[in-house]
């Protein structure tokens, strides 16, 4: 992976409240660390370019 | 009296059906011996939230009389097993492991506690596991984590964890785990058991505590591969109260526990599972070498195969994971925080904070990745891998979040929903197990059984027992 991504404070607070999760300052401080580490896989999964390919609504495996 | 010279917690379930069927052992008499078994060692492992006692043993009688009469069930008539506490029980606290379902009682059983219940097996309690299934040892929960047989001073996996403790100390004959990113396989492995993850649809998960949806699977539990086949049969196939159930026909498991193997292509995927890597432990990787040169003597054939999108599925298989959990656990998530564990709280609501469009990324990753390894799987018959990346670790100092990133064998087979199962191929030089995961084409958990049966009846190493 590239350089490891991050997050303001500011914009991550943003996001927590839109999200309605109701976290005061100490929550979000121990939070963010780790929703940076999620940021690693989103990251990820977005640098694949799929073209046309769909999204399968029910997934089955066969 | 029972005519065996083994102790009775130390049968298999094939030995003690054996056993039952002949009436040269009694129900009530295993049970009982299950039971001692538990108040001689759960004080140290921690495997059972709730004990039925009274329930089992008046189950035990009632098979006793069955069989007595001539109505013998099948191979769990009468078998003393135990059910992960995600599984709804009726009229039983099903707690999830969490203070937020603290005090929830079903009022129906779930289709595979039901379907384990038709088959005449005996609910000896409900199994400690990581809260909802997710995360690691976590003393912010009410209940304490389950110790390793093997090593109590080790974690046993998750998040099956007392599903593991109990059937590899032989608390339990059997058990039900549930697997989102590996929590069958995973603990069977740590604690030198047989996991088995079957196909996503060839098992219903109605009534059963959602952590994802499109990822979640039911499977058993036990010492052999022969007593995971018996629980497979007793709980497969199609089930009207799950949407994504399998109409599939189930075949009869029985018919591949013969030992064959030859002429099958085990495909290797070297580049992920087995080549150097920091987070892969080299002696668990040489462990699960020597077990395929044993698969190979035994007629296999190997080749090596490619699948890039193992870099990516690890990553998909988190994010479609905490998004489906937070859309599940969002009212308590919001309305009592303080009920869920440290650990479970942040993931899920990490889950809140990512974008419908990385879900669907990660769905799109999914979709590669199904088609990759199905086209692989034209080649060859199987994939087989270490189970796990390390071996257990120790419960001092052990961080969850450090498990977060890198690589995990277990995940690929519950993005792409395909057979797997865990099976145990030694010991390191510290005595923890190693398990070989063996994983096949949809619906071919006869192929994968056999495979496994085919291995574990060469090497044996379900004759070592931990000394607890």
């Amino acid at each position: 992976m590239a350089d490891k991504p991050t997050i303001s404070m500011e914009e991550f607070k943003f996001m927590a409240d839109r999200a309605g999760l109701g976290m005061d300052q100490a929550e979000l401080d121990h939070l963010k660390p780790m929703y940076e580490l999620y940021m690693e896989y989103t990251a990820l999964v977005h640098s694949i370019n799929f073209g046309p390919e769909e999204m399968v609504v029910e997934f089955h495996p066969d | 009296m029972a005519t065996t010279d083994k102790k009775l917690h130390h049968l298999t379930i094939h030995e003690a059906g054996q056993l039952l069927k002949a009436g040269e052992l009694s129900p009530v008499e295993l049970t009982q011996a299950f039971f001692d078994r538990i108040a001689e060692t759960d004080d140290r492992l921690h495997s059972f939230i709730t004990l039925l006692s009274d329930e089992a043993m008046a189950e035990a009688r009632a098979a006793e009389a069955e069989i007595r009469g001539g109505r013998y069930r099948g191979h769990l008539h009468g078998i003393p097993i135990a059910l992960k506490d995600l599984y709804d029980t009726a009229g039983i606290r099903t707690t999830a492991g969490s203070r937020v379902d603290f005090d929830r009682v079903p009022t129906e059983d779930s289709t595979p506690t039901a379907r384990l219940k038709e088959a005449g097996s005996i609910l000896l309690g409900k199994l400690a596991m990581h809260e909802f299934a997710l995360g690691g040892p976590d003393w912010t929960t009410p209940f304490e984590p389950a110790c390793n047989p093997w090593n109590l001073a080790h974690i046993t996996g998750g998040s099956s964890s007392g599903s593991a403790s109990a059937v590899s100390s032989g608390q339990a004959m059997g058990a039900l785990g549930s697997c989102t990113g590996g929590s069958i396989r995973g603990p069977a492995s740590l604690c030198g058991i047989v996991g088995l993850k079957p196909t996503y649809g060839r098992v219903s998960r109605s009534g059963v505590v959602t952590l994802s949806w499109s990822q979640d699977h039911v499977g058993p539990m036990t010492w052999t591969v022969e007593d995971s086949a018996y629980m497979l049969q007793a709980i497969a196939g199609h089930d009207p109260k799950d949407p994504t159930s399998s109409r599939a026909p189930v075949p009869d498991y029985s018919l591949s526990l013969r030992e064959d193997i030859r002429g099958k292509v085990i495909g290797l995927p070297r580049h992920y599972f087995f080549d150097p890597d920091p987070g892969v432990n080299a002696e668990v990787v040489a462990i699960v070498e020597k077990a395929v040169v044993e698969l190979e003597k035994l007629g296999a054939k190997i080749e090596t195969v490619e699948l890039p999108s193992l870099e990516y599925v690890r990553a998909a298989n988190t994010i479609i994971m905490v998004s489906e959990a937070y859309a599940f656990h969002e009212p308590n998530l919001k309305s009592r925080p303080q009920d869920f564990g440290e650990i479970v709280r942040a993931r899920f609501r990490i889950g809140g904070l990512l974008s419908a469009g990385d879900y669907l990324q990660a769905q799109r990753c999914r979709q590669w990745s199904k088609r990759e390894f199905a086209e692989a799987l034209r080649k060859v018959d199987f994939f087989v891998t270490p189970t796990m990346t390390q071996p257990a670790p120790a419960f001092e100092g052990y961080d969850p979040n450090t498990t977060l990133m890198g690589r995990s064998f277990t995940a690929p087979f519950n993005v792409t929903g395909l057979p797997a199962i865990s099976v145990p191929c030694g010991f390191t030089e510290a005595g923890l197990p190693v398990g070989m995961q063996i994983a096949g084409k949809p619906f071919d958990e006869p192929g994968v059984i056999q495979a496994a049966y085919t291995y574990q009846q060469h090497a044996r190493w379900y004759e070592q027992r931990p000394a607890i």
